[in-house]
């Protein structure tokens, strides 16, 4: 730009925003400033234009001279007819053509009489790139709004050199405040922070504001005074230009849910883990199959299960069902198993079962499919298998009992009458033989085989009648030594001459809740017993003792604390053998001769014994002997 | 000596007056406790032996009848029952009664002959009590 006339009459400019600009003033500043400006006379046509603007014009000032503007400077004018010249002067900010300019608009004053006048300064700068950034920072805000709106995160800025903390939108709604309804800054939202979490909130800011990086701070903070909402806080420090830290910036996100996730798998693992120690714990055997067809095999089985079949350390794993069957397994129910696991089927059924070794137990077998939550089919199979041999037995025994006692019942009277048809059975066959010749073998064998058969009749009847309670015996604490002594006698008169029977009654004073007929019973059965396996001569032994506790242990009696007696009968005879000792409780089974004893009197003990809450054991060994072991719970009053 | 059985089954009765006439002695019957009433004070007996069930007057009743009159001769009771069925039958109570004895059948012919001697001998046996 050329200048002429004296540069001595501009007028100095003094501050502030409102004054007032000479054309050489404008002159001056158009050459030196890095905008485009243009100068318009008082007829709005381009008086002169600097260097910048004839490059961004592409013409130089001559040419423009006395020319309307146009490009960038047409579309200010037409902004200055918009928002007055007053807003102008002070700078305002428009798009031309893709680019975004800062714009300036301020006439000139005359500086002396002589000057023409005002002219129209125009001044626009190219702040496209500045924009360009501007938009960019703008529009990540944006986005880091909605980012931390979505995960329920707040930002926070504090600044060091003012402790003012500014926060997001968000911030406010994690705390459940309303916006700008608290100022954060020098911690006024240590209300909203549980007591007992506000040292560790303080520590960390601390650390914050001294340059460390917090991560993943977790503390809980109050919603409307009473709802708790876990928090999670992170932070940063910012740093200037010039590379000095100035803030910490950072997010603080709503946590509970995750925390509650958290503090549920927890639980599940803790009750996964006691669910698996009471399957462990468990005296029910259990076992969990694979869902393969056919091969279903087990995958899981706790101690209880490896103890039953005997098929210990995880011997069974992977093995099938078919490793339990024996040869006493009913097919039938065996198959009907198989072909429960094939169709995903429940059942329940008893039958005989194989150990590893090969002994058989009876077990009661519960199969259930398990079906995965949501419907997704059979995922496995559950087995549970109990050892129930001892409990059938007794059963057994006791439905026996139970039985004979009905029959007891209903032979009441029909025992009276058989007993008075035996009498001339037995009197008259007797009598019959006193009267036969001597020589008469047949008549004399005919007449005692009918004595014989009479008096075992009336042993039948007689055990049958032990059966037949109208009334329950009457059970009393009595003095056991003084009844057993008693019965030792009677038993004695029903001994052969060549058998001894030695008694050892030990406890005088001990009491127990029985019925002495029954005592003498008991007493009278086992007597018998060992005579009979002697056959006519030998030594039985009787005991009454009082059980230590340990011996309670050792013969494995519940409750081994309690006081208890073992009446204990031993002879020398031909023994039982291990078949035979299974079934001898049985009633009507015996290892005597046929026609000689009744097979009833075992079964009678046991069902009395049974009574008294005790226990009977039978020890024997083929040749060398037996011993029966029974065990009468003490009463002490 | 002379008898006096009491009992209604006839085998029973046959069977018993075998036994005792066997040993020597003499033996009266009646069915019931009436009968044997009547019999008692017509006739002398040395020994009752009489069955407890029995139709009309029954075997309990028959020794209250002949203990309530002062009557302290021996009386033998044979029972249908059992002696290990205790409460199922009266017998037991027999001697609360003022029977001497109670045997159950089907007895030995000893059992009987024993305890007809024990009794005449002034013993009291007890009801399952061995002789």
């Amino acid at each position: 730009m050329r200048v002429s006339g004296p540069a001595a009459n501009t007028r100095q400019v003094t501050g502030g925003p409102m004054q007032a600009v000479t054309r050489d003033m404008a002159i001056d500043l158009a050459n030196s400033s890095p905008a485009h400006v243009l100068l318009l006379d008082v007829g709005g046509m381009i008086f002169d234009v600097n260097a910048r603007c004839e490059k961004l014009l592409g013409q130089s000032a001559a040419e423009l001279r006395g020319k309307k503007p146009t490009h960038v400077f047409d579309a200010i004018l037409v902004r200055v007819r918009a928002i007055g010249y007053e807003r102008a002067r002070r700078g305002f900010q428009l798009q031309h053509d893709g680019a975004w300019f800062e714009a300036q608009v301020f006439t000139t004053e005359p500086s002396s009489d002589d000057d023409d006048g005002k002219f129209l300064v125009l001044r626009a700068t190219d702040i496209t790139d500045r924009k360009s950034a501007e938009f960019q920072l703008l529009e990540s805000e944006a986005r880091l709004e909605e980012a931390t709106r979505i995960a329920s995160m707040g930002t926070y800025k504090l600044y060091w050199d003012t402790f003012k903390v500014i926060w997001s939108h968000q911030m406010y709604e994690i705390h459940g405040v309303a916006p700008g309804s608290i100022d954060p800054s020098a911690m006024g939202y240590n209300h909203l922070i549980l007591p007992e979490d506000l040292p560790i909130v303080k520590a960390t800011i601390k650390d914050l504001v001294s340059g460390k990086e917090i991560t993943g701070t977790e503390y809980r903070i109050l919603i409307e005074g009473e709802k708790i909402r876990w928090v999670r806080l992170e932070g940063r420090v910012l740093f200037d230009v010039d590379g000095r830290p100035y803030a910490s910036f950072g997010t603080v996100q709503d946590v509970t849910e995750a925390r509650n996730r958290e503090e549920t798998l927890r639980d599940l693992a803790a009750r996964n883990t006691v669910l698996t120690e009471a399957l462990q714990a468990s005296p029910v055997g259990v076992a969990v199959l694979t869902p393969d067809r056919p091969n279903s095999n087990v995958f899981y089985v706790n101690p209880a299960l490896e103890e039953i079949t005997g098929f210990r350390n995880g011997r069974l794993i992977g093995l099938t069902l078919e490793s339990l069957r024996g040869e006493e397994t009913d097919p039938e129910i065996f198959t009907a198993l198989i072909e429960a696991i094939q169709t995903s089927q429940s059942i329940s059924c008893e039958l005989q079962l194989s150990r590893e070794d090969g002994s058989t137990f009876l077990s009661e077998v519960e199969l259930a499919p398990v079906v995965a939550p949501g419907g997704s089919g059979v995922v496995a199979h559950t087995l549970i298998v109990r050892d129930v041999t001892d409990d059938r037995r007794r059963t057994d025994a006791m439905m026996d009992a139970q039985k004979m006692e009905a029959l007891g019942k209903l032979s009441g009277g029909v025992a009276h009458e058989i007993n008075n048809l035996l009498q001339p059975i037995i009197t008259l066959s007797d009598l019959g033989r006193e009267a036969c010749k001597e020589d008469d073998e047949k008549l004399l064998k005919y007449f005692d085989v009918i004595t014989g058969s009479g008096r075992k009749a009336r042993e039948v009847v007689r055990q049958i009648l032990t059966f037949s309670r109208q009334d329950a015996p009457l059970i009393g604490s009595h003095k056991v030594a003084p009844i057993v002594e008693d019965a030792v006698k009677l038993a004695k008169s029903g001994l052969l001459p060549g058998v001894e029977l030695k008694t050892h009654v030990e406890i005088d004073e001990a009491h127990a809740l029985v019925n002495p007929t029954q005592v003498s019973q008991v007493v009278i059965n086992l007597v018998r017993n060992a005579s009979d396996a002697m056959d006519g001569q030998g030594a039985i032994s009787l005991g009454l003792v009082r059980l230590s506790e340990s011996d309670a242990i050792k013969v494995h009696l519940k409750r081994p604390d309690r006081g208890w007696l073992a009446l204990t009968v031993s002879d020398s005879g031909c023994g039982i053998d291990d078949e035979s000792r299974a079934r001898i409780f049985e009633p009507f089974f015996t290892t005597k001769p046929v026609g000689q004893g009744t097979g009833l009197g075992l079964s009678v003990v046991y069902s009395i014994v049974l009574g008294w809450g005790g226990a009977i054991n039978i020890e024997s060994e083929v040749d060398m002997g037996t011993t029966a072991m029974v065990y009468i719970p003490e009463f002490i009053e | 000596m002379n008898v006096l059985l009491v009992e209604d089954f006839p085998e029973v009765s046959l069977s018993v007056r075998e036994i005792l006439s066997g040993a020597g002695h003499s033996v009266e019957d009646a069915t019931n406790g009436k009968e044997a009433l009547k019999k008692l004070s017509s006739s002398s007996f040395d020994l009752v032996v009489s069955d407890i069930w029995m139709p009309e007057m029954d075997g309990i009743a028959l020794l209250k009848e002949i203990r309530g009159s002062g009557n302290d001769m021996p009386v033998v009771v044979i029972s249908g029952g059992a002696p290990n069925a205790p409460l199922t039958y009266t017998a037991p109570l027999a001697p609360t009664f003022g029977a001497n004895a109670v045997i159950y059948k089907p007895f030995e012919k000893e059992e009987l002959l024993k305890t007809i001697d024990a009794v005449m001998a002034g013993e009291t046996i007890a009801p399952g009590e061995a002789i």
